[in-house]
């Protein structure tokens, strides 16, 4: 039985003139994502793809399922134009035995066929009866679907349709620059951008020895589920230890936090300026922790150059675990080893910070030479 | 690389790996085939019980083979109770996880487990011990040598306490950290059970033993084809079990480990803010310190940058939380910056003064780093 996927698309349907610009990069992010599992064409509103020999059709459907853009996608059986073929396919390939009521549903794209889709239904459903005395017509509550598509290059018949992220291709959008900590936020902001399309690439502040090898490798396998879905991603790891011990033995314990953001925030706008990224993202939502608050992303934002997008702003945690766990980055992310956040953590920051204080504590390192430092050792990871 | 976490793991000798490979490679028949293979097999499974019963001072019918000294445990802790009779168990605090973890379990199945704190050096007195027994008692369950601190515990002492309050109950000693490296006797001591592991001494992973005195009769865990006397069934890991045989025959230089752990000691104590938290008494091979409340962790990350290999408390721990038991349940003001160095023979002076180099080098600018850190 020969298989294909076929693959709709939705909201980039709405955007008038430009619509094949964004369909070309579906089908070419699509592609990306599959590799050379398959053959991906498009032909009138319908992007297939056709497994190549050999290619397991279920890690094909898990990997287009995850690329931005798609509404649905289904598992169809490909059978030839006529309608005993598509009878027996549909007898064949679906499980109708099992089930108790139905019905079908049949799209004629290719209007030459002898039969309406109502006749073509009807004819179906005749057949399925046939087979199986036991089964009912059920057209408003029916236990299973079953379509049949008409189309030129040939039949389609299939059940479940399986439903994909929505949003809007990846690089339809430009390019961001996420801060990846390795919590259980980031990876989920990194998704939300992406699912508007957005390319992005990501930005890692680590401090050994007061963060592990370890916790790095975490992160970089949290980049690499992220880049499931986003495409391929460069992680640009920044080394921050120097950074926060001059911080620590200068400048107030309570601004540490404060201090910390600032600088992550400058260096962030740097290299995102650099790769052609126009904005930055963060996990931040409001409150959750001292650094989150009104008063201190206000002061953190301060220093940016360019706009800050944070996704998760009003959304509770449970909300964001549930995202997390849903695309497969929260056991990553719940792994035991210390972030550079943690480890320098005032036992009281400051929640309101005033950004003139905040200044006057800047003051005291030579935040543009710590700044340039860590930019000359930032080193690249693709994944 | 400077590798001091044998306790941890050794690097498999020579000896170990030739034996290994001979029994991977020439002898690779099952010991339960009657061909001429299998009894080749099976030859070399009797030369390493006998190996492991000689260093035991017992019988090679004692020694049933394991796939190490986490299942060796657990045989000798699950399979001695029966949950219909009930009763208790009494065990220390600071055992490894592989009794710690099942004497848990048990708990939740309904026996009755008393856990004995150690003194504040990491000792566990004979005489706390036996304030723990009672007539009800059906197994006793104390490590030779703890894995995290290296203090040794009176096993010798304890079955005589048994006898008087609980004498139809079996002594289990977890001997894993000491098997080689002290005179492991269960014959002497009166003990019912005994655990090792052939990685822990040069062989390597996939092997363990467990001493059971005849008469003792344990339930298996598991159930197959009659190997290992029906209690621990399943075709032998007969490469490992020959590396562990080959290792029993090697003696460690002890003489050398207490020199180079006392040179390791002295570099270490130069430093200020230095805790130590292995007794005076202690296994040379494994010392445990404190440098003040900097996070094990991050003196293990930071000596790992140089080459240096230790490990903050033991390999085995999981969570955070439980990262440190055998500290907190000593009472160690900074329980989670227990640092264990564990040593072996094959370690060199030059590497331990190289070791204290990189700790005088490390050390105090963690410290300054993190003075006045709380959480």
């Amino acid at each position: 039985m020969q298989e294909i996927i076929l693959i709709k698309y939705g909201e980039i349907i709405l955007k008038g003139l430009n619509r094949h610009i964004f369909e070309d990069k579906l089908v070419r992010n699509i592609r990306t994502a599959v590799g050379t599992d398959a053959r991906v064409y498009k032909s009138r509103a319908t992007i297939y793809a056709e497994p190549a020999e050999g290619a397991d059709v279920d890690v094909l459907m898990q990997k287009i399922l995850k690329v931005f853009g798609i509404v649905y996608a289904v598992r169809a059986a490909v059978c030839e134009k006529d309608m005993e073929t598509i009878g027996k396919t549909v007898l064949s390939y679906l499980n109708v035995a099992g089930r108790k009521t139905f019905k079908v549903e049949t799209k004629r794209a290719d209007k030459t066929f002898s039969l309406k889709s109502p006749e073509v239904s009807a004819e179906i459903g005749g057949m399925i009866l046939d087979a199986y005395p036991h089964l009912k017509v059920d057209v408003r509550n029916p236990e299973i679907t079953v379509n049949v598509e008409i189309r030129e290059a040939g039949a389609y018949v299939y059940a479940e349709k399986q439903k994909g992220q929505g949003g809007m291709p990846t690089g339809s959008a430009g390019k961001v620059m996420l801060l990846l900590s390795g919590g259980i936020d980031s990876p989920v902001a990194g998704y939300m951008m992406g699912k508007r399309g957005t390319c992005m690439d990501a930005v890692h502040f680590f401090s050994p020895p007061f963060t592990s090898e370890k916790a790095k490798e975490k992160v970089l396998d949290l980049a690499r589920i992220l880049a499931q879905y986003t495409g391929g991603m460069r992680v640009h790891i920044v080394p921050f230890t120097e950074q926060q011990l001059q911080m620590k033995a200068k400048c107030p314990a309570e601004h540490l936090t404060i201090l910390m953001r600032r600088m992550m925030m400058q260096i962030a706008c740097h290299i995102a300026a650099d790769t052609g990224a126009g904005a930055v993202v963060t996990g931040e939502s409001l409150g959750q922790v001292a650094s989150q608050t009104l008063e201190a992303i206000g002061v953190t934002d301060a220093c940016a150059t360019m706009p800050c997008f944070r996704p998760l702003i009003g959304m509770d945690k449970e909300d964001i675990i549930s995202i997390a766990r849903r695309i497969g980055s929260f056991e990553t992310s719940i792994l035991p080893y210390e972030d550079c956040c943690t480890i320098f953590v005032p036992k009281h920051p400051t929640t309101k910070p005033r950004l003139e204080k905040i200044l006057e504590s800047e003051a005291l390192i030579d935040t543009e030479g710590l700044i340039q430092k860590a930019l000359e050792e930032t080193i690249h990871v693709d994944v | 690389m400077i590798y001091l976490d044998n306790s941890a793991t050794t690097r498999p000798s020579t000896v170990a790996l030739e034996a290994f490979r001979m029994a991977a490679e020439t002898e690779y028949g099952n010991p339960s085939s009657v061909h001429r293979a299998g009894s080749a097999a099976a030859q070399i499974l009797k030369k390493a019980r006998g190996q492991v019963a000689e260093k035991l001072h017992t019988d090679p019918s004692n020694i049933i083979f394991t796939p190490g000294g986490t299942m060796a445990d657990n045989l000798a802790v699950q399979g001695s109770v029966n949950l219909k009779r009930g009763g208790s168990i009494v065990t220390t605090a600071i055992e490894h996880p592989a009794v710690k973890s099942v004497c848990r379990a048990l708990e939740q199945k309904g026996m009755t487990v008393r856990y004995v704190l150690p003194e504040k050096n990491g000792e566990v007195s004979a005489e706390a011990v036996a304030k723990a027994l009672t007539a009800d008692t059906v197994l006793v369950s104390v490590m030779h040598v703890n894995n995290e601190t290296g203090a040794i515990q009176p096993v010798e002492k304890i079955k005589k306490y048994m006898e008087s309050v609980c004498p139809g109950a079996l002594f289990h000693s977890d001997c894993v950290q000491s098997f080689g490296k002290l005179p492991v006797l269960p014959e002497a001591w009166g003990a019912d059970l005994i655990s090792l592991s052939g990685h822990k001494i040069h062989g390597l992973r996939g092997a363990g033993a467990l001493y059971v005195r005849k008469g003792v009769t344990l339930s298996p865990l598991i159930y197959g084809g009659g190997q290992e006397r029906d209690i621990c069934p399943g075709t032998e890991n007969l490469p490992a079990i020959a590396a562990l045989g080959a290792a029993c025959g090697e003696v460690q230089d002890t003489e050398k480990v207490r020199r180079l752990s006392e040179q390791l000691l002295r570099g270490i104590l130069e430093l200020d803010g230095v805790y130590v938290n292995s007794p005076e008494g202690r296994l040379p091979y494994i010392l445990n310190v404190s440098f003040g409340a900097v996070p094990a962790e991050v003196v293990t990350n930071a000596l790992s940058e140089k080459g240096v290999c230790v490990s903050a408390g033991s390999a085995c721990a999981g969570p955070r939380s439980e990262k440190s038991y055998v500290l907190r349940s000593m009472g160690v003001p900074a329980p989670d910056s227990g640092v264990r160095f564990s040593l072996s023979d094959e370690n060199t002076e030059d590497e331990i003064a190289e070791t204290v180099r990189i700790l005088h080098d490390v050390i105090p600018m963690l410290q300054a780093a993190l003075g006045g850190r709380r959480n």
